[in-house]
């Protein structure tokens, strides 16, 4: 009896002796929900933290996405200094929301993030940071980036980053399609021969060459697993560029020879990654790729913004983590926004593409995401979440007055997806 | 017999030579006909993109016609839409053999070598094309531009130079070879070529502004024009044009004071009797280099006594004098004052500063008083003289004489009884500071924004004077008209009056005068006011209020420890007050600016956004704790 008594209690000791460590280890939510202050610096918070190596736990469809991070001191002043709420747990309330998050019956889970993902962005020299949304988002949230260029790629400097955004660029070489309004503007002129000189610096004849050249080092990134993200007109013109690799499809006024009269006969749609039998615009003049973009660009859609939304779609957190987190947000229906390429058009996107978000009752596809070989990629329609109809030259979005901006969270999603810690699927 | 078969044999063949020509006479323009329709529909397979039908009918129609030029060179382009470059230069050289002497075909031959990848022979063709005619302008023009065309930019500007030195004409194509230096960032020899087009034509000055512009957005763009075109102003100092790109690019880089020189020299050389100058330094006050504006204008007013718009010029210069870049304290914390001032002796510095712009202001309204510049100079006079020399009396009577002289410029005199009124609220003569307040704001609808202010003054007046009952009449009218600027603070004072009265009239009545006494800044008056509020009435809602003035006037006297010793008893004292935000705030600040511990100043900040996250100054707590601890924001 007394033996037995001893055991127990040696049990209910080694149960106690193990108790203080969860009591005490606090913890900090940052929840992303509604009562979230500023979400974009929150995304920040999370990234500052890996960098200390402080352990954050991404609570997918936890109060819209949520962030448990270590209890630190540090940890809630530099969410105070930058604005971010958080709510301060203990061991046993952490646990609480560990458990229900883990429970079969919700469509939640824990995601472990464990590493500061090395980011680049591809952009020309000459770019200014707010031209481009994703740019934008990271200065705001205050996570560092390097910029990387058509040198740096070719040279498989690529390997060094987890994860890659392409800038609005252009991969057919056609210097965005803008050669009927800007043709003779000095910006445009100047970048055209920026461009050439490149080439021919990298030796190629031509800048279509270069870019395709660049379109293949970055798919074999993609392959090797890395994680590529791409907005606006980098989506399909990625695409084109790769199903264009065995023909002309860019007409004198760009690269200095006719376009083959046969290049739509020519494409080859297995080099694309999310994209197939789309037809392409083989008119120089004309502002627009190809069919994928809808609404086509050209002539610019006339649209009432207060109408314009597109929706979410749900996964489920446990068996397909992967587009859970690329789909976190306060909200699942978001104010649309335009670009040179706003939406892909349903028909055309590969089956083995998943589709995140969408415009619905309508062809008009706005998030997508895909596997290529050990790496993914993402393509998000549009230019500026903020800014509906976003031109050239206009002012750059002040992302101080859109801190809860849910379109922007999708681009910050994609940020912190890759350093996620890679675990076995349910399925 | 043989004279008949003669005649007989002709005829015999008279008749089918007829036959022939009247069926040939016949056939002929149908076969033409023919011919122009299977053009025709070639031509239309070339507009489908269907080439290769195309030129198989040109092939077939030069059969017939085979040096018909404009199948062949229909047939051609055909060729070049489908990449076919050998069989196009197969025709171009049939054709150049015909006519060896064709500067557009060797130049088209050549462009077909280019696209075929055969730079050397391309080079070779552009060659023979100069050949052709060496001595002619044109036959390099023709070369360049389809160098240019197949993008060959550093090959056409040889060729562009070529040219001068075969023509002996130095400044042959300057317009050309500009264009291709700035677009291939070759900056400085692209400027040279700019300043080259202006010595040809003196009147294109603000053209050639307009094309160096395009890169002097640039800083290696401005930083090269400006070399160049120093260079080229030294060894042409009288070259007036090149003088005025000079003064202007200097305006560009920010660079007022080697403007200013140039656009003196400008002035002298060109005998504009000012004019130069006067809008160089308009151009420089309305850029803020006001040191540089003020010189040039002393300049017009000093050379050019009889200027046809001296007023104007004057009164420049006084407002360059004056000009500043104060800084505007936009969370007003510290209300209508600025404490943190650098030492004691800041306003007599400032008195001393503001002198020479008062007397300037003086010469405008002696010289010509009858003009908006005189009025507004006067208007000037007496805001230096209340605000910089605090010589009230001096104000007032500068703004009395406004009111009554310049009533034709209504909006200045309506600045001016505003301004009126307050000096008489520091005066203490605030009967005379409400019959300018009332006369200003009038009865009916305000449309003036200065009306709106002076109704504002008016019930802060009432307020003053503990007319509670009317201040907040006034308020609230003021405060139901969103639009107006002056809403907040109307609302703001109408709140703090009806929460006060309710049972605290007499502490509240305390409060008015001591907020007087501020306005008036009498400031140790007013620090004895509030402290009279803590001992006389140490339970009514105001004492946090006046604990916060108290520290408040300490602040701007810089005594900061019993400032400080001011706000911390708030924190303690009145855990309740609805102020605590602030004066952490001000906590912050006075550590900061004041004591300059950027350790306690951050400290006072987190505090107020741990204990008040939703407070309206978080956002500038946050941005103070990160310029304090240096993060790159």
């Amino acid at each position: 009896m007394i033996r037995r008594c001893c055991a127990v209690v040696g049990v209910i000791m080694i149960l106690l002796a193990g108790l203080p460590s969860i009591l005490e280890a606090q913890k900090i939510l940052i929840p992303m929900d509604l009562k979230q202050t500023d979400h974009l610096k929150a995304y920040g918070i999370a990234y500052w933290a890996l960098t200390k190596d402080i352990v954050v736990d991404w609570l997918l469809n936890y109060r819209g996405g949520s962030f448990m991070i270590d209890g630190l001191d540090a940890v809630a002043n530099e969410c105070m200094i930058r604005g971010v709420s958080y709510e301060q747990l203990s061991g046993s309330e952490a646990a609480q929301i560990y458990a229900e998050v883990g429970a079969e019956n919700t469509n939640m889970d824990a995601v472990r993030l464990e590493k500061a993902p090395r980011i680049a962005v591809y952009v020309p020299p000459n770019f200014l940071p707010w031209d481009d949304a994703v740019t934008l988002a990271m200065e705001y949230a205050e996570i560092p980036y390097d910029k990387v260029w058509d040198q740096e790629v070719l040279e498989g400097k690529l390997a060094q980053y987890d994860w890659l955004h392409l800038h609005h660029e252009d991969f057919t070489g056609q210097y965005g399609k803008f050669y009927a309004t800007f043709g003779n503007a000095q910006w445009y002129v100047e970048q055209q021969v920026l461009y050439e000189r490149k080439a021919k610096e990298l030796g190629f004849k031509k800048v279509s060459q270069v870019k395709l050249a660049v379109a293949k080092k970055i798919k074999e990134y993609i392959a090797a697993g890395g994680f590529m993200f791409a907005m606006c007109s980098a989506t399909d013109s990625y695409d084109i560029a790769l199903a264009a690799q065995n023909t002309d499809i860019c007409a004198s006024i760009y690269d200095g020879d006719p376009a083959d009269p046969d290049a739509q006969k020519k494409l080859d749609y297995s080099q694309c990654l999310a994209f197939q039998n789309f037809t392409i615009e083989m008119n120089p003049l004309r502002y627009e790729y190809s069919d994928i973009d809808i609404p086509p660009s050209d002539p610019a859609p006339i649209r009432d913004p207060s109408t314009d939304y597109f929706t979410l779609f749900e996964f489920s957190a446990k068996y397909d983590p992967v587009p859970t987190m690329l789909t976190q947000d306060h909200v699942s229906i978001i104010k649309g926004f335009m670009g040179q390429t706003t939406a892909f058009k349903k028909s055309l996107i590969k089956p083995t593409v998943t589709i995140l978000a969408e415009r619905e009752g309508t062809e008009e596809v706005k998030y997508i995401h895909g596997n290529y070989g050990r790496g993914t990629f993402t393509f998000y329609g549009g230019h500026d979440p903020e800014d509906y109809q976003h031109q050239v030259g206009s002012p750059p979005t002040d992302l101080k007055l859109h801190k809860n901006s849910p379109g922007y969270r999708i681009i910050l999603n994609n940020i912190l997806f890759p350093a996620a810690k890679k675990k076995q699927q349910k399925t | 017999m043989y004279d008949g078969m003669v005649l007989r044999h002709p005829a015999r063949l008279f008749y089918p030579a007829l036959i022939l020509f009247a069926v040939t006479s016949l056939l002929y323009p149908q076969q033409r006909e023919n011919n122009d329709l299977r053009f025709r529909l070639a031509q239309s397979y070339d507009r489908s993109g269907d080439f290769q039908a195309a030129i198989k009918i040109y092939k077939d129609l030069l059969t017939k016609d085979p040096l018909n030029t404009v199948i062949l060179n229909a047939l051609r382009q055909d060729y070049v839409q489908l990449k076919m470059y050998d069989s196009a230069m197969v025709i171009l050289q049939g054709q150049l053999k015909r006519n060896p002497a064709d500067v557009s075909l060797h130049c088209e031959l050549a462009s077909m070598y280019y696209l075929n990848s055969s730079e050397t022979k391309a080079v070779e063709e552009w060659d023979r094309a100069i050949a052709v005619s060496p001595k002619q302008a044109v036959t390099y023009q023709a070369v360049a531009g389809s160098m240019t065309q197949n993008r060959l930019f550093d090959r056409a500007i040889d060729v562009y130079l070529r040219a001068r030195k075969a023509t002996s004409t130095p400044k042959l194509f300057t317009g050309e070879l500009a264009y291709l230096y700035s677009i291939t960032s070759k900056y400085e020899d692209a400027t040279r070529e700019y300043l080259s087009f202006l010595g040809q034509d003196p009147l294109q000055t603000g053209y050639v502004q307009t094309q160096i512009g395009s890169y002097t957005s640039h800083p290696e763009g401005l930083a090269a024009a400006t070399r160049v075109i120093e260079d080229t102003a030294k060894s042409s100092s009288n070259n007036l044009p090149v003088l005025r790109v000079l003064a202007w690019v200097y305006m560009e880089g920010k660079h007022y004071d080697r403007a200013y020189d140039v656009s003196k020299a400008i002035d002298e050389k060109a005998n504009a009797a000012g004019h130069e100058l006067a809008s160089f330094a308009q151009r420089a006050l309305h850029d803020k280099s006001f040191t540089v504006a003020a010189t040039a204008f002393r300049d017009v007013m000093d050379h050019y006594p009889k200027f046809d718009r001296l007023a104007e010029v004057k009164f420049g210069y006084a407002q360059s004098l004056e000009a500043s870049d104060e800084e505007q304290d936009t969370l007003r914390l510290f209300g209508r004052d600025h404490p943190f001032t650098d030492d004691q002796h800041s306003h007599e510095r400032e008195a001393s500063m503001y002198a020479a712009a008062v007397n300037a202001y003086e010469q405008v309204v002696k010289e010509f008083p009858a003009t908006e510049n005189a009025a507004r100079s006067a208007l000037r006079i007496a805001i230096l003289e209340q605000e910089k020399y605090f010589d009230l009396a001096a104000a007032r009577q500068s703004l009395e004489q406004l009111v009554r002289a310049y009533a034709k410029f209504p909006q200045v005199m309506m600045e001016g009884a505003l301004r009126l009124g307050d000096i008489d609220v520091l005066l203490g003569r605030l009967d005379d500071a409400g019959t300018e307040y009332r006369t200003l704001a009038g009865k009916g609808l305000r449309i003036n924004p200065i009306q709106d202010r002076a109704a504002l003054r008016l019930g802060e007046l009432q307020y003053f004077r503990e007319n509670f009952d009317s201040a907040l009449t006034i308020l609230g009218d003021l405060g139901r008209n969103a639009n107006s600027d002056v809403a907040n603070d109307a609302i703001g004072l109408q709140a703090f009056i009806q929460e006060s009265l309710q049972g605290d009239k007499p502490a509240l009545k305390v409060y008015a005068h001591a907020d007087l006494l501020r306005r008036q800044k009498k400031f140790l008056d007013a620090l004895s006011a509030y402290q009279s509020i803590i001992q006389s009435f140490p339970k009514s809602s105001l004492v946090d209020e006046a604990t916060m003035s108290i520290g408040d006037i300490y602040t701007l006297l810089g005594r900061y420890p019993e400032a400080l010793t001011s706000y911390q008893r708030l924190m303690t004292d009145y855990p309740e007050s609805i102020t605590l935000d602030q004066a952490l705030m001000k906590i912050g600040e006075v550590y900061q600016n004041g004591l300059k511990d950027s350790a306690k100043a951050i400290a006072s900040y987190q505090t107020l956004l741990e204990k008040f996250p939703l407070s309206i100054y978080v956002s500038e707590a946050r941005k103070s704790i990160r310029e304090l601890r240096g993060d790159a924001i």
